[in-house]
Formats: C-alpha cells, structure tokens, sequence
C-alpha cells in the first residue's frame, strides 16, 4: 500500500477522480461522501472495497467533520495526503453590485469554501501529524487570486476563494515547521458538478485533470520549498 | 450632479477613533458629515463630534449627523440609509473604517463561528452597505473608501492566531476589488487605504486621520499604506 489519502467532496467530478487514480495507484482512500445516494462514488468503491472507505463528510459542519475523523480513527493509523477538494459554486454568481446580490450565498460559500478547509485540517491534525508524507493540496481558483481580479460578479465565489488562499498560507506558515508540505492548486475550467448540474460546456475531463494534479501533488519541486498557487498547466498566479 | 460647495460624506464606523477623526477632520473641510456608528448590542452611540473638534459652532452642527446601527442586520442598513437620506438628498462618498479584529488564544482550536463572524463583519457588512447606499449616490461623485488593514500579505511570518480576521481581509480585498470592475466604469473610484492596525503608528490619530482623509480624496486609483 502507497499510504494512505483523505479526498473531501469524493462523491463526483475531481474529487472521485482523485479517489479513482489514488486507489489504482495502490493508496487507501479515504473519500469523503456528501451525497449519500451518489451512485459513481459507490460503485468506485464496489471496485475497490480494501482499499477505498467511504466517510460520509459534511465540510460545512463542525459535528460532521469530527465524526468523520472519529470513523477515520478506526479505519487508519496516520493520514499520508490530504486533497481538500469539497467546494461549490453559486445559482446566483452573476449578481453585479447594485442588483442586489444574495448575502445569504455569500455565508454559505465561504462556510464550504473557505472555512471547510479549517475544519477539515484541525479534525484530523492527529492522523495526520503521524503521517509519513504529510501533504495537505487544496484545490482553489483563479477566481481567488485578487491581483488578477477582472470579473464584476461571482462575489460569493471569489471571496471565498481569496479567503482560501489566505487561510491556506497561515496554516502553512504554521505547519510547515512541522514537517508539513502544501500544494495549492488552479484545476482549470472543468466539466465537473460546482453549480449542481454537470458543466458540458467547460474545457477539461476531470479524469485529465486529476492525473497532472496527482503528479504536481505527489512529486518534489519548487512547492516544497515555498507556497505558490499552481495550475493544471504548471502556471504560478499570483495571490 | 452634487453642486461643488455642498459635499457629503457617510462615515461607516465613525465610533472608532479614526472615524471619529476623519468625521472632525471633513467637518472642518467643509463637508455634510453622516456618521454611523457600527454598533452592535451593548456599544454606545458615536459621541458629539463637532464638539471634541474643537471648531464648534451651529453651521457646524447642523453639517452633523449620526445614528447607531447594527450593520450585520438588514433591517437596521435599511433603517440607516432611511436616516441618511432623510438629511442627504445625495451621497458623495462613502468611507467604511469599521475592522473587528479578534485572535485566538494560543493552542486554542480554531472557532468556526469566530471566523465566520469575522468575515461577515469585515467583508460581507461593507459589501451589503455599500449596496444600500448607491442608489443615493448616483448624483453625486461616487467615490467608496474603504480602511484596511495593512496586515494581511501572504508572505507575512505571522502567528496563525488571527488566521480569521486575516481570512476576513483578503474576501474584503477581493470583494472590493470585483466592486471596483464593476462600478469603475460607471464613473465610481473606490480608495483602498491601509493600516497598520495592529502594530499602531507613530503619527497623532488626527494626523493619521488627515494622512488617510487627503489620500480618499485624491485622484489616483491605487491601494495605498498610511
């Protein structure tokens, strides 16, 4: 066995994907399950049952992601990877100011976006200071790089995507002199399921995506030695 | 269009010392001064301005306004933009100063009801009444000032204990920065002004308030420390 991976928002689109690729690649995948009655996710794990655990995972509520770490405690012994994938995007990401932008969206995306990172990293800061590998990727977005901000819209989306960036840099300038290693990742416009439905229109295969991120995640580089934000084409953007 | 010798201004926040100060200071420039104090449960009402400003006089008190309000409830914006235009019959800038900072203890978890009380505060509240208040100013000379912290940049060896309120700052940022593509074209300038609020500074809080007051109304559209 490789190690063993935690992949938040596991259920469809990238984040099973990552659980897919890990488990053939011979990791143990914890995947974590939003959508209970999502059938790929189930299935995958039908392919896969020694290697891949289900972990029903709300990122949006502290009781769910201490639950899910509890569960995990009794499945594994340390945590090698983290992948925090879980996001979602906004109905109503086209609202310009002065249209009457929907505040309640903006709560909510940062809830998942944002503030599930925190949760996720502190629930499961005891198996994963005992990993070997202790690498935490985040999967963020141009979208939250404010230096090349040009949209008039997406308030919900963006903020909490810049927020992100933010938290991820204080919790590396922590971690890291604990042996941590973080990659921060752009994936690309992908065909994948942010706003509820599958966006056919996007440019990207999650499948295609999630093998350039697993290498980027998996391999030594310019990552280790300081915390950038890379794309799927190998691209630095700037915060 | 507002007519030159009548400027007027909304200070979001104005129960900060800084906003007290930036309030006596365009007071005494001459400007119809709102100012809104972010009060909350238990915070007073901001204190008679013109009268610690040591200019004094009724022309100057009948170019004083203020209310409290709670600027996490709907109801109460609304309740001050009711107020603002009952005394305006437009608004020519609006300033936000009002930051709620708060750190964890050290080897205290993270609370995520601390930090998203943090973000709706610092980030969601400005965005929420600014929106409110752009209808009133459509006729006059659309500039948004918005006080930051200066603490906040990714590279920073900073303890994680304010890991929220840093995380509030950067959405503010982005929010601000989306809002500026927005209402830019539409002959808006928005100011960014930074701060080191943790770390104080040196100046007299009326000369920083002076420093911050002449760098809103200037014409060049940059981020810019004080």
């Amino acid at each position: 066995m490789k190690g063993t991976a935690l992949v938040t928002g596991a259920d469809r689109g990238l984040g099973l994907a990552f659980a897919s690729q890990l488990a053939s690649q011979g990791w143990r995948v914890l995947a974590g399950q939003y959508l209970l009655e999502w059938s790929e996710l189930l299935d995958l794990a039908r392919c896969h049952p020694k290697q891949i655990v289900l972990l029903p995972l709300d990122i949006s509520s502290d009781a769910s992601v201490r639950e899910a770490a509890r569960r995990a405690s009794k499945e594994v012994k340390a945590i090698d990877l983290v992948i925090h994938n879980a996001a979602v995007s906004s109905p109503f990401k086209d609202q310009e100011i002065g249209s009457g932008l929907n505040y309640k969206e903006m709560i909510r995306l940062y809830n998942v976006n944002a503030i599930g990172l925190l949760r996720v990293t502190e629930a499961f800061r005891s198996l994963t200071d005992v990993g070997g590998l202790k690498r935490q990727c985040i999967i963020s977005s141009e979208a939250g790089s404010i230096e090349r901000s040009h949209r008039k819209a997406w308030f919900s989306y963006c903020m909490s995507k810049a927020a992100l960036n933010m938290g991820v840099a204080r919790l590396y300038e922590e971690l890291r002199h604990e042996g941590y290693t973080y990659r921060l990742f752009h994936p690309g416009w992908m065909k994948t399921y942010m706003s509820g439905v599958r966006n056919d229109a996007a440019e990207l295969e999650p499948h295609e995506v999630a093998t350039m991120a697993l290498h980027y995640f998996l391999t030594s580089g310019e990552a280790d030695r300081r915390l950038m934000m890379s794309d799927w084409q190998g691209q630095v953007w700037p915060w | 269009m507002a007519t030159p010798e009548k400027k007027t201004i909304v200070v979001i926040g104005a129960e900060h010392p800084l906003g007290e100060q930036m309030c006596a200071f365009w007071l005494a420039e001459g400007w119809t001064v709102f100012a809104a104090a972010a009060g909350t449960e238990g915070m007073e009402g901001v204190k008679p301005v013109a009268n610690t400003s040591g200019v004094g006089g009724e022309a100057l008190l009948s170019r004083f306004h203020e209310s409290t309000f709670n600027p996490l409830e709907a109801a109460s914006i609304e309740a001050m933009v009711l107020d603002v235009e009952s005394v305006m019959d437009h608004v020519d800038m609006i300033v936000h100063c009002a930051l709620r900072c708060e750190a964890m203890e050290p080897g205290e978890c993270i609370d995520s009801h601390q930090v998203m009380a943090l973000y709706t505060y610092n980030a969601v509240a400005p965005l929420r009444i600014t929106e409110a208040l752009l209808p009133l100013m459509e006729g006059g000379r659309r500039r948004i000032g918005f006080i930051t912290d200066s603490r906040g940049g990714m590279y920073e060896e900073v303890d994680g204990r304010h890991i929220g309120y840093d995380m509030s700052l950067a959405a503010l940022r982005m929010g601000v920065k989306n809002m500026s593509n927005a209402l830019g074209p539409e002959g808006f300038a928005i100011r960014t002004v930074m701060l080191d609020m943790q770390r104080g500074s040196d100046l007299e809080m009326n000369r920083r308030a002076q420093l911050v007051c002449q760098r809103l109304t200037e014409e060049r559209d940059e981020e810019g420390e004080v």
